[in-house]
């Protein structure tokens, strides 16, 4: 602070207001060096999507990875070129070092959840689990690869899925197939197919980012990664009847099939009016008893919302090796050809 | 004996002074009972010589312009500027002329001299105006900012805000030592009060950076500040683009003002 030839200090002015004498300033210029310290709000919820460049979604922060027609990096968008031909391995080569560099400058892991959507049979996908860093409260959800899917797309899939169960992150996979079908319709909206499904689906979640990510790593505790889903978009009761009913039905179209037994903890999301609550509350538990009986945990939660219609989403924690079985022919079918494309030569 | 006429000749611009000579010497011609008149800025000279019988009237031998650059050299009472040799009659007189003839250098050096302080205080609080400009942007876009200067981060094992940090501090504590040994050197020219007067016009300007940085501040002491510096603004005008490059602008015509009331001779 400038003082005058007597000691006084003042925070400005030419003269000092206690003597009247000059003021100098020469011996207070290194009080400018020091810059004020911004801790920055990355916000609470953050989603990166990877092969979804359209996604449309509502969080505190949107990424989006893909493959387009040139380099581009913004704080929402890295895109690269595509590269004709190229393998995940190939882009892996080319992209790694500038990846993680941008996962860094946006922040990746800085909001209190992440959720990283991911398209598996995209070779960028095996590129951005290679560039994670090790992160908490992370989440995949992740279209897979099925029997459907070509040998390339099943091994891209599989050393992807592979990355992300190798750093202990919560998958929530949703197969191709049941991906494609995706379909709902809403009376404001109308209706929704491929990436507009997905994000009418992921809206929900993303509104309740803390209890899914809470039921995630309760299950992740219980040594479970991998998860599938069933929902309901817009459900009424004069479409689906009784909670209940809704409940089973909506456990008929999972996203990844497997058998019932293999599935280890069931939980439920349901969004709603609040005089809703309890009959989904108890509806859950008949459905727990009369499919789940086994299960090692069941949660239910539930959200208040206005709309007449409700959202329901139940994830089904399972062993992590269904999702690869499924997908192992195809994976091997490629590293017999090419070994380098085997998942223990990722970075 | 030196006689200051103000605009007592017409000629001259300016108020002058007007010196008798012991002798005078132009262009190989020499000349008894000459007349030196020097103009107050000390930029033109006109030799006369007193003629008739009584020697009263006065006949100009030379008028001319003394370039800034030309050189004064004084020996005891003797004189030489151009292609003039005077004699005057004492040396003090001599040292006085020579001092009036010296001002256009001495002011043209002054002016450099600011010239230079305001492009080193210019980089400075520029320099650090785009630091806190960065910051809060990183209070609202963190990610923006930072991919924003990218080419800061380039050691991969930091974290880029600290990167940021370290090297506008590294730059700040550059351009701050610049501007100090600037100031320092052109001390000499600017004399101290000016150079004091540029010390408070950084620090100053820097609070007003802070304030800005600061979204409630209100402004007023920084007003009240820039106000006795000779800048009149607003905190409105303050809050718009470029506030510190608005300012030194503003503040140059103060300091001009203070080169051309300056004392004389330092």
């Amino acid at each position: 602070m400038p003082r005058c030839a007597n000691g006084h200090e003042q925070r400005l002015g030419l003269k000092c207001a206690t003597c009247g004498e000059a003021l100098s300033y020469r011996d207070s210029m290194e009080g400018l060096l020091a810059l004020p310290k911004v801790v920055p709000d990355y916000g609470r919820t953050s989603v990166v999507s990877v092969g979804y460049p359209r996604l449309s979604l509502k969080a505190d922060y949107v990424g989006h990875i893909s493959a387009g027609q040139a380099d581009l990096k913004t704080s929402t968008v890295f895109e690269v070129a595509s590269i004709r031909g190229g393998s995940w391995l190939d882009f892996n080569k080319s992209y790694l070092g500038e990846m993680r560099r941008w996962l860094t400058l946006v922040g990746i892991g800085k909001s209190t959840d992440l959720f990283l959507v991911v398209d598996t049979t995209d070779p960028l996908s095996v590129l951005v689990l290679s560039a994670l860093p090790q992160l908490e409260h992370t989440a995949v959800v992740a279209v897979v690869a099925d029997q459907d899917s070509t040998p390339v797309e099943q091994n891209t899939s599989y050393v992807a899925l592979s990355l992300a169960l190798k750093r202990g992150l919560p998958v929530i996979a949703l197969s191709e197939t049941f991906q494609r079908g995706m379909l709902y319709f809403t009376e404001d909206r109308g209706f929704a197919a491929k990436g507009d499904a997905m994000s009418r689906l992921l809206e929900p979640l993303l509104e309740a980012a803390d209890d899914l990510m809470d039921l995630l790593e309760r299950d992740l505790k219980l040594g479970i990664k991998m998860h599938c889903l069933s929902a309901i978009v817009a459900g009424s009761k004069s479409v689906y009847g009784i909670a209940t009913n809704a409940f089973m039905a909506q456990s008929y179209n999972i996203s990844m099939g497997t058998k019932p037994d293999e599935y280890q903890t069931v939980h439920s999301l349901v969004f709603s009016r609040r005089e809703n609550e309890g009959e989904f509350e108890k509806s859950f538990g008949v459905f727990r008893n009369r499919k789940f009986k086994g299960a090692l945990n069941a949660e239910f939660r539930f959200r208040e919302t206005d709309s007449q219609l409700y959202d329901m989403v139940t994830i089904y924690g399972m062993k992590s090796d269904v999702s690869l079985q499924g997908i192992a022919p195809g994976y091997q079918a490629i590293v017999a050809s090419m070994p380098e494309l085997s998942a223990e030569g990722v970075s | 004996m030196a006689v200051p006429t103000a605009g007592g000749d017409a000629s001259a611009q300016g108020p002058s002074r007007t010196y008798k000579l012991a002798s005078a010497a132009y262009r190989d011609k020499t000349y008894p009972d000459g007349i030196l008149r020097v103009n107050e800025a000390g930029s033109e000279l006109e030799l006369s010589q007193l003629t008739g019988k009584r020697k009263r009237e006065e006949a100009v031998i030379a008028r001319f312009r003394i370039e800034p650059t030309a050189e004064v050299l004084v020996d005891g009472p003797l004189l030489r500027v151009s292609e003039l040799s005077i004699a005057l009659e004492t040396p003090g007189i001599a040292a006085e002329v020579a001092d009036i003839l010296r001002r256009p250098a001495r002011e043209r050096e002054t002016l450099r001299g600011l010239s230079e302080a305001e492009s080193s205080l210019a980089g400075f609080l520029e320099t650090r105006e785009g630091a806190l400009k960065l910051l809060s942007r990183m209070k609202v876009d963190p990610r923006g900012a930072l991919l924003s200067v990218e080419s800061m981060w380039v050691a991969d094992d930091t974290e880029p805000i600290d990167a940021v940090y370290s090297s506008y501090s590294t730059r700040l504590s550059e351009s701050l030592e610049k501007m100090k040994s600037s100031l320092a050197n052109e001390e000499k020219n600017l004399g101290a009060a000016l150079t004091g007067r540029l010390f408070a016009l950084a620090y100053s300007i820097g609070a007003v950076q802070n304030a800005l940085f600061e979204p409630d501040s209100d402004l007023v002491q920084e007003l009240a500040s820039l106000q006795e510096l000779g800048i009149a603004t607003t905190a409105q005008d303050l809050r718009l683009d470029r506030p510190t490059e608005r300012l030194l602008l503003r503040a140059h015509g103060a300091l001009l003002a203070l080169v051309t009331t300056r004392p004389p001779s330092n």
